[in-house]
């Protein structure tokens, strides 16, 4: 009785060790349905570029287009934008601190960013180049690549980077090219990240060759690009240079063309742009006024809407009819559609780039007929002042890129205090005043990572 | 040869038959247990006609001489088993007689899943919920029922949302990974998801095992790391005629807001005229303001001004509305359940169907659900099988943003509303707008509908077949199914229809998710038994698959008239804007193992148990694919030994022991985390990849040791019984996010890091306190200590989370990480903080956060039960209990902050008394200065609850309605009655850390009426 037991027991044991042992490690090696192994990318140029339209896609300059509007003197704060659903109200009033959810969004989606560069970056040899038009194909996308690089890189060091006023060791934030994801950088002296940001511009301007391809980063946006770093940088001639070499291929959008532009979505004067559509959750005009919840974010202030004369364009376009302190330079295509893309660069800012790089150098007269030919393209008028100085530059930057993220970065790279007037604080009792130096004017690094990487701490 | 053999038998059988003819009739007969139907040696036969004793032999049989024409009365008793008479007629002897085992807490049948055997036989640690406990609950998810039975088991309910699921955790939490918490569920065998179990009727149930330590859970591997629930469903009993049962409740729910201390509209105006904030009416209309706002400039009032203001203020303060009486109602609750049971010797089955319906107490949410229960049992021969069907449709009603801090959640409405918003026009029709919380809300229940449907099958068999008495091939095959449909409608033409982004139309969004769980295992189970000892043997291989599915739409432009089905949706150009999403996805992961299990009893004295399986799981990479898990257990029943053999008081006396090793896989949320990922990203309407996931190459599975040391005694008869369990767990390679430096692309790594120990005591005591002809008072009690600390988190020595949270090593898990509040100054009414070195500081810097009080898992935990007994009425309530929960009270935070920001909301009384001038001692600062989240706001969560309270009238003399009714209940209930508690809020329970206007949980009475045909 027992030895049946037995030989039957073992005979299953043995029968069921056969069949499941041997045939298990295949069952186990299951492929995941709704993603591809990141070696997919290197199999092919089409599938590394769809990589590299990967990076644009949550890619949100948007949150340099709110923070340097809104920390400055462009915005007033609306009094629906209070309560659990407040957007960005703590940076407006300067009552934020380091572990603000904004200044920690942007800081992660822009390293986040750079790392899809980075990725694609270190492994683009691996990808099969057979023609010569894969090889001419592969050189395109490493200059795109390289030229994004550059400009996120640019747009952490606008935030978070020391300003370039700052007199002394200046430091700013790391410049990274690693996917070492145990990396910890620390602070970088603002001249290394200057050489390590020009390399990759130039990378840049030898592989890239298209242009007036607004919706990618072109040869024209790298040339943009250029011009601003060394505006900031204060190396002028090079920003002339630079500036000239758009200027030399746009032209200023007439009043029908500038009102198309806001309005309608058109291209001129645009040198790039990030397009946006309705899988967009964050969009320039979702910066001002919450269309889930209906309320208004922010009004533009009083001191700018004050600065435009009664025909200027702009006061129009910029500001709505019934109520003429709404934001509306980014109405999109009809009030429907909701739907306009992020301006990244575009022609009228070069212009002011030149005309203040003139003014640096000397070159007076060139600089005032820069800002002539922009001043007449939007009031229909010549500019009245004979004189150009530094402050009337900064007012006419103030005017022209309004609600574009240039302000706040504009007054930090000068060194200048943030001023605002009574009626555009959100609080009787909130500050009116910041100057150069003082504690909330340099937005801190968030918390989250001096948390977790104690090398950038202060 | 053979031809002699044969003759001797022959022989033989021919003297045997002339000897029994001879003399009187003398069979052996088998005493055996019911159960297991192993003989049972020892066991005392007394045989009360003759008034003689006798024992059963070593291979469990006795003698008995009867007379032919004799009828003769047995008493049979046997230690743990009940008592039974037998009266036996001469002509007819019995060849075998089963003895149940002693239905007690510490006895009885403890069903494991794989394998069941008497408790007395048990290595491991169980707890186990009997169903009278249950099926007379009104719970509309099922884990709530379990809260406060089984010492060690803490359910937390996060929503009183009817039908959301808690968070169940056994012995403390081992994982940091929230989802990895979840201890698993098997039913009749088969495993099941935490969501099937909600949903799942209490009436149905026969009774609930909770296995908590290594030698009960390890059997189940990589799943059981976290404990397993094994729950038994109603079977029908061999030879019974029909028996139909049919049960109802009907009742209601209603929200406790017995912490309630909201301004009412005087109130409110007082503190805008203390605020001085010309946006307020309060202030604007105020006697004691001397300016009035023109376009932005204070102009001062004239004469006409101020008889004016005064005229509004009064017309203001005729709007005096309770919000909780328009945004809270009292739901109806109403369940049904038919059951019939029949069985033959060779077939037995019970069928039930159940109805439940109930009302949430926020009038866009409810529960509707239908069930159907099957189990059919057929034995024939040597074949057994076991048929499981359970189907269970659900309609439900969700609210708005549940577990979100939003204007939107109607539950933070209620908070957030002005006593005098007044939410309708002259008309009578609600006037919903910007800042109106209150009356959004109600347009919210109008125009915006959130449903799930809810398909869910489980479908399951347990074949036997003994190829000898010995000897049974097993296999247990199953599938658990379900399908939800979300629909998610916003109205056109309405507030919310044209605040949708995509076209300002209102919305049809639809998301249907497929979830099928599929297992089998095949193998043997082999139970032999000679003089003394008792082998049990099992050997399995089993396989669980998991598959997910899911996609869905989103469409716009809806036609107002038919917004409830997709056809409403107008289809999508640029231009319109109504171009619609459509998403999807799928995953699927697989589990395959071999299972050995050995039992080694030695009489009823001794019992070692082991257990051996290997898991291997497609979730992590293959270098660490297979792990092996074990345990070892040995049980020691102290009452048989010599020295407490005849100890009249010591009924029970036993000790378990048990050490072994479980594992989790299951580390990342993503089925395929461990590798480097892109997924599709659009740019521009291009085709894109993103990279997901980093990959961890390294990654592993998270192990569990436990070791387990229990002691069951039983006093007097085992009318007091106590048992103690202490236990050690240490969770090691333990799941963390490793936080990076986002400049790496990523904010943290799922990494095997960092060790975490749970250590605890769980204790158990109940007992007849009186016992008197009629009337019977029961108490029980029982609680767990369960002390966790984190003895390691690789490099980390601590990783601060999300949510005001930190992990440190030596402390325990959880702890609250927060800037210290120190109070107003009472000269310029600033708030103030410690930094880190304890200084009073006036800056806010969240750089001096450091790690504050307690964490939000409770160290205490534990229930009371008690139930009285007179004749035919029957009393019986539970109480449960926890201690040492803090938890961020962010609903605390918005009603005491005056500050520009949250002063449009609704306030607490309390903040009449801010402060206002030097000199002025209050707790609330002045207004403006702004607030940020403190330690101030963290508050004591511990509570003592009458979670349930039951008296029932059972019927029994019927008179004539007797031939047709053999019994009637009426019955009334409560549950969740009364909450002691210091927490300020509706009620202290949740699943995390953190309040966030969760759905209250309703205290539900409900009157009942069961019949038994």
């Amino acid at each position: 009785m027992h030895t049946t037991t037995y030989t039957l027991k073992n005979s299953v044991l043995l029968l069921l060790a056969l069949v499941f042992l041997t045939s298990c490690d295949r069952m186990l090696d299951i492929d995941p349905k709704e993603n591809v192994d990141s070696d997919q990318i290197y199999k092919s140029v089409r599938y590394f570029e769809y990589g590299v339209v990967g990076v644009y896609n949550n890619l949100h300059l948007e949150y340099s287009t709110l923070l340097g509007s809104i920390m400055a003197d462009e915005c007033k704060l609306s009094s629906e934008n209070t309560g659990v659903d407040g957007y960005a109200v703590h940076l407006n009033r300067w009552t934020y601190s380091s572990d603000d959810e904004l200044l920690h969004e942007t800081w992660k989606d822009y390293y986040h960013t750079l790392y899809k560069i980075n990725t694609l970056l270190e492994n683009k040899d691996r990808v099969p180049q057979e023609s010569a038009e894969d090889q001419a194909a592969m050189a395109l996308l490493e200059g795109e690549l390289k030229g994004l690089r550059a400009m996120i890189h640019f747009e952490l060091h606008r935030i978070f980077g020391d300003s370039d006023a700052k007199t002394g060791q200046a430091l700013t934030i790391p410049y990274v090219t690693s996917t070492d994801l145990f990396q910890k950088p620390g602070k970088t002296p603002i001249t290394d990240f200057y050489t390590l940001l020009w390399k990759d511009l130039q990378a840049a301007e030898e592989h890239l060759t298209n242009t007036h391809a607004p919706t990618r980063f072109s040869l024209d946006a790298t040339y943009a690009l250029a011009a601003r770093v060394a505006l900031y940088q204060k190396e002028y001639p090079r920003a002339i240079t630079y500036a000239t070499k758009v200027m030399s291929q746009y032209a200023l959008a007439t009043k029908e063309q500038y009102t198309a532009l806001w309005r309608a979505n058109q291209t001129a004067e645009v040198i790039f742009k990030l397009a946006r559509n309705n899988d967009d959750d964050l969009r320039p005009n979702t910066l001002w006024y919450n269309f889930n919840t209906g309320k208004s974010l922010f009004y533009g202030a009083t001191k700018l809407i004050r600065s435009y004369k009664e025909e200027d364009v702009r006061l129009s376009l910029f500001f709505g009819e019934k109520q003429t302190n709404q934001i509306a330079k980014y109405a999109g295509e009809g009030n429907e559609n909701r739907i306009s893309d992020l301006l990244v660069f575009r022609l009228a800012e070069v212009y002011l780039i030149r005309a203040e790089a003139y003014l640096k150098t000397g070159a007076h007269n060139q600089a005032l007929a820069d800002i002539q030919a922009l001043v007449q393209a939007r009031t229909e008028a010549d500019y009245e002042p004979t004189t150009l100085d530094e402050d009337q530059l900064l007012t006419e930057r103030f005017k022209e890129l309004a609600f574009e993220g240039h302000r706040y970065f504009d007054l930090k790279r000068l060194g200048k205090p943030l001023e605002r007037q009574p009626e555009d604080l959100a609080a009787p009792t909130d500050l009116s005043q910041l100057f150069f130096g003082q504690p909330l004017y340099q937005l801190p690094i968030p918390l989250k990572e001096v948390q977790s990487n104690p090398n950038l701490g202060n | 040869m053979r031809k002699t053999k044969r003759l001797l038998i022959t022989l033989l059988f021919c003297f045997s038959l002339l000897s029994a003819q001879a003399h009187d009739k003398k069979t052996p007969i088998l005493v055996r247990d019911a159960e297991t139907l192993l003989p049972l040696p020892g066991v005392t036969i007394e045989n009360i006609s003759k008034k003689e004793y006798s024992f059963t032999l070593e291979d469990g049989s006795f003698d008995l001489q009867v007379e032919e024409k004799e009828t003769i009365q047995l008493r049979l008793s046997y230690l743990g088993y009940q008592e039974q008479f037998i009266t036996i007629e001469g002509t007819t002897l019995p060849e075998t007689i089963d003895l149940h085992i002693e239905e007690n807490v510490l006895d009885g049948i403890v069903i494991t899943g794989y394998t069941k055997q008497s408790k007395g036989r048990t290595t491991g640690a169980v707890g186990k919920i009997e169903a009278k406990a249950l099926n007379q609950l009104q719970v509309s998810s099922m884990d709530q029922s379990l809260q406060g039975q089984v010492p060690g088991l803490y359910v937390a309910s996060p929503s009183g949302q009817p039908g959301t699921p808690g968070r169940v955790t056994i012995r403390g939490i081992g994982s940091l990974q929230d989802e990895n918490t979840n201890p698993l569920y098997i039913l009749n065998g088969m495993p099941i998801s935490p969501e099937t179990f909600t949903s799942l009727p209490p009436e149905d149930f026969e009774d609930i095992t909770v296995l908590k330590d290594a030698a009960a859970t390890a059997p189940y591997g990589s799943r059981g790391a976290n404990g397993v629930i094994v729950i038994t469903s109603k079977k029908g009993m061999a030879n019974t005629p029909l028996q139909v049962t049919y049960q109802t409740q009907y009742g209601f729910a209603q929200a406790n807001n017995s912490k309630w201390d909201m301004m009412n509209t005087n109130q409110r105006l007082e503190f805008e005229e203390l605020l001085q904030d010309p946006d307020l009416p309060g202030w604007a209309y105020s006697q004691k303001n001397p300016y009035k706002m023109v376009n932005g400039v204070a102009v001062a009032k004239t004469d006409e001004d101020y008889i004016n203001d005064t005229q509004r203020l009064n017309q203001i303060r005729q709007t005096n509305i309770d919000w909780r009486k328009k945004i809270l109602r009292k739901g109806i609750i109403q369940s049904h359940a038919l059951s019939l049971t029949s069985g033959t010797e060779k077939t037995q089955h019970y069928t039930s169907f159940n109805y439940y319906k109930q009302e949430g107490v926020l009038y866009n949410s409810g529960l509707e659900r239908f069930t159907i229960n099957s189990n059919i049992h057929h034995q024939s021969k040597r074949f057994k099988a076991d048929f499981f069907i359970n189907l269970a449709q659900s309609n439900s009603k969700e609210s708005e943003s549940d577990f979100d801090v939003s204007e939107t959640n109607p539950v933070a409405s209620l908070y957030f509303a002005l006593p005098y918003e007044n939410p309708y026009d002259e008309n009578g029709q609600l006037q919903p707008g910007t800042n109106r919380f209150g009356t959004n809300a109600l347009a919210m229940y109008q125009d915006v509908n959130r449903k799930t449907i809810g398909l869910k099958g489980v479908l399951s068999g347990n074949f036997s077949y003994a190829l000898t008495d010995e000897l049974k091939l097993t296999s247990t095959l199953g599938v658990d199914y379900s399908k939800y449909s979300n629909t998610h409608i916003i109205k056109p033409d309405t507030y919310f229809g044209e605040l949708v982004e995509e076209g300002g139309q209102g919305m049809y969004s639809q998301g249907d998710q497929n979830k099928i769980n599929t297992m089998s295992n095949f193998g043997f189970n082999y139970r032999t038994q000679w003089d003394k000892h008792e082998i049990e043997a099992i050997g399995l291989v089993e396989m669980n698959r998991y598959k997910y599915d899911y996609h869905g739409f989103t469409g716009f432009g809806l036609i107002n008239g038919l917004d409830q089905t997709p056809s409403g949706i107008t289809p999508g150009t640029p231009e319109n804007d109504f171009i619609p999403k459509v998403e999807g996805g799928a995953s699927e992961n697989l589990l395959v193992s071999q299972i050995a299990l050995l039992r080694y009893s030695y009489e009823n004295k001794y019992t070692l148990s082991g257990s051996l399986r290997r898991d291997g799981s497609s979730r992590v990479p293959s270098a660490n694919r297979y792990k092996y898990f074990y345990a070892l257990g040995g049980n020691w029943n102290m009452k048989y030994e010599d020295f407490l053999m005849d100890n009249e008081v010591i009924s029970t006396a036993r000790m378990r022991i048990s050490y072994g090793l479980t594992g989790n896989a299951n580390g990342f949320a993503s089925d395929f985390g461990y590798r480097r990922l892109y997924g599709p990203g659009q740019y521009n309407g291009q085709t894109g990849l993103v990279p997901t996931t980093p990959g961890n190459a390294n990654y592993n599975w998270e192990m569990n040791r436990i070791f387990d040391l229990g002691l069951e005694v039983g006093l007097f008869k085992n009318r007091l019984i106590a048992e103690v369990d202490f236990y050690n767990r240490i969770t090691s390679d333990l799941f963390i996010d490793r936080t990076l430096s986002m400049t790496s692309g990523f904010e943290s790594l799922p990494s095997n890091l960092g060790k975490i120990r749970n250590r605890g005591i769980e204790f158990k005591i109940a007992g007849d306190l009186i016992r008197q002809g009629d009337f019977t008072w029961n108490m029980g009690l029982n609680f767990a200590f369960n002390k966790n600390k984190i003895l390691s988190l690789g490099e980390e020595d601590d990783i601060v989370t999300e949510d005001y949270s930190i992990h440190q090593v030596g402390k325990s898990l959880g702890h609250f990480y927060m800037v210290r509040w120190a109070g107003v100054n009472t000269q310029t009414g600033a708030p103030q903080y410690l930094d880190k070195e304890g200084n009073i500081t006036d800056v806010y810097d969240p750089e001096n956060a450091v790690l504050v009080k307690g964490s939000f898992d409770p160290a205490w935990k534990g229930g009371i039960t008690t139930s009285i007994r007179y004749k035919n009425v029957e009393v019986s309530a539970l109480f449960s209990f926890i201690k040492g929960m803090y938890r961020l009270n962010t609903g605390e935070f918005y009603r005491t902050s005056a500050d520009p920001n949250y002063r449009l909301y609704n306030q607490s009384t309390s903040m009449l008394d801010m402060w206002q001038k030097p000199g002025d001692e209050s707790s609330n600062p002045h207004p403006s200065y702004t607030r940020y989240l403190t330690d101030r706001e963290l508050q004591r969560a511990d509570y003592l609850k009458l979670r349930n309270l039951n008296v029932n009238y059972k019927f029994t003399d019927l008179g004539r309605a007797g031939k047709f009714i053999k019994e009637v209940n009426v019955f009334a209930q409560g549950s969740n009655l009364i909450t002691w508690t210091k927490w300020k809020g509706q009620d202290p329970e949740d699943d995390n850390n953190w309040y966030q206007y969760e759905y209250p949980l309703p205290r539900t009475i409900t009157a009942g009426l069961k019949v038994i045909f």
